[in-house]
């Protein structure tokens, strides 16, 4: 067979070629023609016509060269096609990167200590509604199916992303009680990381206990975010994914109330695209990715509007999973 | 008069010159000329910093310059910003009267605090830049305490401005002296001097919504510049050697992406920094693509082969994505982590 092919083409090196690939691919080829049958016929005649089989013949135009393999070398610089069309697949955002280890974190913190409050933002945050969702009926087993149980992820940081808001509002009694809810319902954490799960606890402890309030302010939405990037690493991706979009979501308004962040706001972008783009995600995180980029438009406002991320968060809250 | 006053004093001369003829004229009757030298101190202290280097692009290496500043803190002692040291591979500075200095190497650099401390030798000029040393009892106190920040704005040379301490802020080892003094753009590494004259801090940032600046505590510097004289200290070159990168990771990700597909990491940068990306395969022979973007637009693209780095120099805040494609005329899949961060210089001289 391997002669025959030769021979017609004549030339040495597709012969090579197609030797190296036959070796490969030669037992396939040999039983596909075995494959081409007629149209199977009743089983009574079929019997009746049974002949030894023929060998099989390959004709060399029937015989198609495998792909030529593509070597690392053969590769050349991409052009911008390459890069932008492709088709992406995984999405890992990074938040807060710096010249210095905790640059961003100090940054985004510091501003939180020294921005002053404004009084009517402040009001409208003090009368944040948010409802707590509940971690029910059997121990951490939510109806439904998995999604469900990252949104239930969602909901829940969110509120927990408003803890330091609403004690920087001065509605230090809303804040506890949230806490409280939180507290009783943290088992909707329970897929995320440990590291994720103790950033969370901290800052509830912190808000029903109104200790450390002044780090909960500063620090412990960072310490969140950070532990949440890890854990969109490390998996369960998506829960985290939902995770750090809440936490993110909920700790806007207090930006919001402090006349807006930068830094801040940069870090709604890679959320955004990891809502957006990721292939784990599915069509309701499209949406979120949405309200993110709007909620982050308006920290970069001259004066941002606090009621417009507070309707955000509320279409937040409402957004349903997608599995069914 | 000590060094302090007399300082401020040559502060309001400079203010005075251009609306307060008289009063110039009064102090020079009241004979604080004589006072000249020291009044005039930081004249001799505050550099005016010009570096050349290299920012990273992708797997490649451009060639840029920049400014900054610097204070003298003895005769063989320069402190700076480490954002303005960083990559430098040549730095020169100029005092406010024109005398030249060369900076070769490099003592200590503390990326968090972003100091960085230089060696060089003034000749036989004496130099002593007094440091408040010690963190007060209630570093709060400082609130209210006059301040004259020196910068090399623009790279156009020193610019003086005034202010207060407006605030002081404190996480573990990370300090910030907060200042109303306007500093702007080149003023990265100037000194701020308090009302005695002595140096308060580093400054180091600004923040364009608060109206505020930033800077290291003078102390803290101390703490830099004691770990500094212990070190023998590396040459710019090998300090800032683009070969193997000291590197800090934010996070690590395992990936798999067939022909065609790729992955993608948004990274939101404070400020300037480094980036890195590096690559470990776990498949042989499987080349990436890779790309930094900003929008829609490519900043950088190449192409990895082995178990490399791709770096960038960004040149500002901002949402940044580094692109590791599969390409399309590949038949196999590709696997491997990848590590995002940045990248760390301090390691270099620990």
């Amino acid at each position: 067979m391997k002669n025959l092919a030769t021979r017609k083409l004549g030339r040495g090196f597709i012969a090579a070629v197609m030797m190296t690939c036959l070796a490969f691919a030669g037992p396939a080829l040999a039983r596909k023609p075995a494959k081409k049958k007629k149209k199977s016929k009743p089983a009574a005649t079929k019997k009746a016509e049974a002949k030894p089989a023929k060998p099989v013949e390959v004709k060399p135009a029937e015989t198609k060269p495998a792909a030529v393999p593509v070597t690392a070398e053969s590769i050349k610089a991409p052009g911008d096609a390459d890069i932008l069309e492709a088709e992406t697949v995984a999405v890992q955002p990074v938040l807060g990167v710096g010249a210095g280890a905790n640059v961003a974190w100090y940054d985004i913190a510091n501003y939180a200590k020294l921005a002053k409050v404004d009084k009517a933002s402040a009001k409208e945050v003090a009368s944040l509604a948010i409802a707590v969702p509940k971690a029910v009926d059997k121990g951490f087993g939510f109806a439904g199916a998995s999604g469900a149980k990252d949104i239930r992820v969602l909901q829940f940081s969110i509120a927990l992303g408003a803890l330091p808001a609403l004690l920087r509002a001065g509605a230090g009694k809303s804040a506890k009680k949230y806490a409280g809810m939180l507290k009783a319902n943290k088992g909707a954490l329970a897929v995320l990381s440990p590291a994720s799960r103790s950033a969370a606890e901290l800052m509830i402890t912190s808000a029903a206990s109104g200790r450390n309030l002044a780090k909960l302010n500063k620090f412990f939405l960072a310490e969140a975010l950070k532990a949440g990037v890890r854990g969109v690493s490390a998996g369960p991706q998506r829960a985290h994914g939902y995770y750090i979009a809440g936490v993110w979501a909920g700790g806007a308004l207090l930006y919001g109330m402090l006349g807006g962040n930068n830094t801040y706001a940069d870090m709604a972008e890679p959320i955004a695209i990891m809502l957006d783009k990721d292939a784990s995600f599915g069509g309701s995180d499209r949406a979120l990715a949405t309200r993110l980029r709007t909620i982050a438009k308006q920290l970069r406002a001259k004066k941002p509007d606090v009621r417009a991320i507070k309707s955000e968060l509320a279409a937040m809250m409402k957004v349903s999973a997608d599995q069914k | 008069m000590s060094t302090a006053s007399t300082m401020f004093a040559a502060w309001d001369v400079r203010r005075s010159a251009s609306s307060r003829g008289l009063v110039v004229a009064l102090l020079l009757a009241l004979g604080l000329g004589a006072a000249c030298s020291p009044t005039n101190q930081w004249r001799d202290q505050t550099l005016a910093l010009k570096a050349q280097g290299y920012a990273f692009k992708g797997t490649k290496l451009r060639k840029v310059a920049w400014s900054g500043s610097g204070v003298w803190i003895d005769e063989h002692t320069m402190v700076t910003n480490a954002h303005v040291a960083t990559r430098a591979l040549r730095l020169r500075g100029t005092d406010d009267r024109g005398q030249r200095y060369r900076f070769t190497k490099v003592l200590a650099i503390d990326g968090a605090n972003d100091i960085a401390v230089l060696h060089a030798r003034r000749g036989n000029e004496d130099v002593s830049t007094e440091l408040v040393d010690e963190r007060p009892e209630d570093p709060k106190d400082l609130r209210g305490t006059k301040v004259l920040a020196i910068g090399n704005t623009g790279g156009q040379g020193l610019s003086v401005y005034n202010g207060q301490v407006t605030n002081y802020l404190r996480r573990g080892r990370y300090e910030n002296i907060v200042h109303s003094a306007d500093i702007s753009s080149g003023s990265s590494g100037g000194p701020l001097w308090d009302d005695s004259g002595r140096l308060l801090g580093i400054n180091k940032s600004i923040n364009l919504r608060l109206r505020q600046s930033f800077a290291t505590p003078a102390w803290v510097v101390k703490r830099v510049l004691r770990k500094g004289r212990r070190n023998d200290g590396a040459s710019l070159k090998e300090a800032f050697s683009p070969r193997k990168l000291p590197m800090a990771f934010s996070v690590k990700r395992r990936f798999c992406l067939n022909p065609g597909q790729k992955i993608v990491a948004p990274i939101a940068v404070v400020g300037t920094a480094d980036i890195v990306a590096a690559v470990k395969f776990k498949t042989a022979g499987t080349p990436l693509f890779f790309g930094l973007v900003r929008g829609r637009s490519i900043m950088s693209k190449g192409l990895l082969t082995k178990n490399l780095f791709a770096a960038w120099g960004t040149p500002g805040p901002g949402v940044y994505k580094v692109v590791l494609v599969n390409p399309k005329k590949m038949t196999k899949q590709a696997c491997g982590i990848v590590g995002l961060g940045r990248v760390a210089w301090e390691k270099r001289l620990k």
